[in-house]
């Protein structure tokens, strides 16, 4: 009777292992999804820091429908939806994301008003569109292997 | 039934389900049917017995094509299906424990 409990008990587990298993399988980021988040997120970054209101205002409006749009296609493509937020330890590399777009856009934003700078919103811009297709990676990957570790 | 074990999880479809669903915020009723590799009719009866149980909310968003149903756990259905977790570990833990 035990070991007959103790046998359903290990079987169990198996099935919660497989069925994480086949959820890191699943979670396989399109090739164009890190690319158009992080045009997505430059453009937001470069029009903060340098944009007029209207600018501002109307890629802001872009960023916030793109990436409605994009959600809904990465749905659409696997099926899944994972907010990257509320990942486990793999949301970890949303900090070091956050804290290079706030860093440049501080930057950008200081160098532009105090020296009337405008390449360095340029510049922030592109080290954005790096981090996020550079984190967003990690994150897939890290997000993979704690879906592959024991349950 | 070993105590401890919630038997409306505890049916190896439906545990499966959870566990999948515990891992993400949503999942796509093909999705799961595929995971499952069981029949639609299977994956919807199984998917409605956790649904009557609050654990799994079904939800069909309105929107170009086909409507499609998706399916998240609850706070409620996290809360049972890792309290169900917790007793298999301890279930196992318990008889490594004795044949030690």
């Amino acid at each position: 009777m035990e070991n007959e409990s103790l046998s359903e008990a290990r079987n169990a587990l198996d099935a919660i292992a497989s069925a994480r298993g086949d959820a890191a399988d699943r979670l396989v980021t399109p090739w164009w999804y890190h690319p158009v988040l992080g045009l997505l997120a430059a453009a937001f970054v470069v029009a903060i820091t340098i944009g007029g209101t209207v600018v501002t205002i109307s890629v802001a409006i872009v960023y916030f429908v793109g990436l409605g749009l994009l959600m809904g296609a990465y749905k659409a493509k696997t099926g899944l939806w994972i907010n990257g937020l509320r990942a486990g330890n793999a949301s970890w590399w949303t900090v070091p994301l956050m804290i290079v777009m706030v860093a440049c856009m501080g930057a950008g934003y200081y160098l532009h008003t105090a020296q009337g700078l405008d390449w360095p919103a340029w510049v922030a811009g592109v080290m954005v569109f790096a981090a996020v297709n550079v984190f967003g990676r990690y994150f897939d990957v890290a997000l993979r292997a704690q879906l592959r570790a024991t349950p | 039934m070993t105590p401890g074990l919630n038997e409306t999880i505890h049916a190896p479809n439906r545990l499966r389900i959870c566990a999948f669903l515990h891992t993400l915020d949503q999942a796509e009723f093909g999705t799961i049917r595929d995971m499952l590799g069981v029949a639609d009719s299977v994956a919807s009866k199984q998917l409605k017995v956790l649904e009557d149980a609050g654990y799994v909310k079904l939800s069909k968003p309105t929107g170009k094509g086909r409507v499609k149903t998706w399916a998240a756990l609850t706070a409620e259905g996290r809360a049972a299906y890792d309290d169900h977790v917790a007793a298999l570990k301890a279930l196992i833990a318990g008889v490594s424990t004795t044949e030690d």
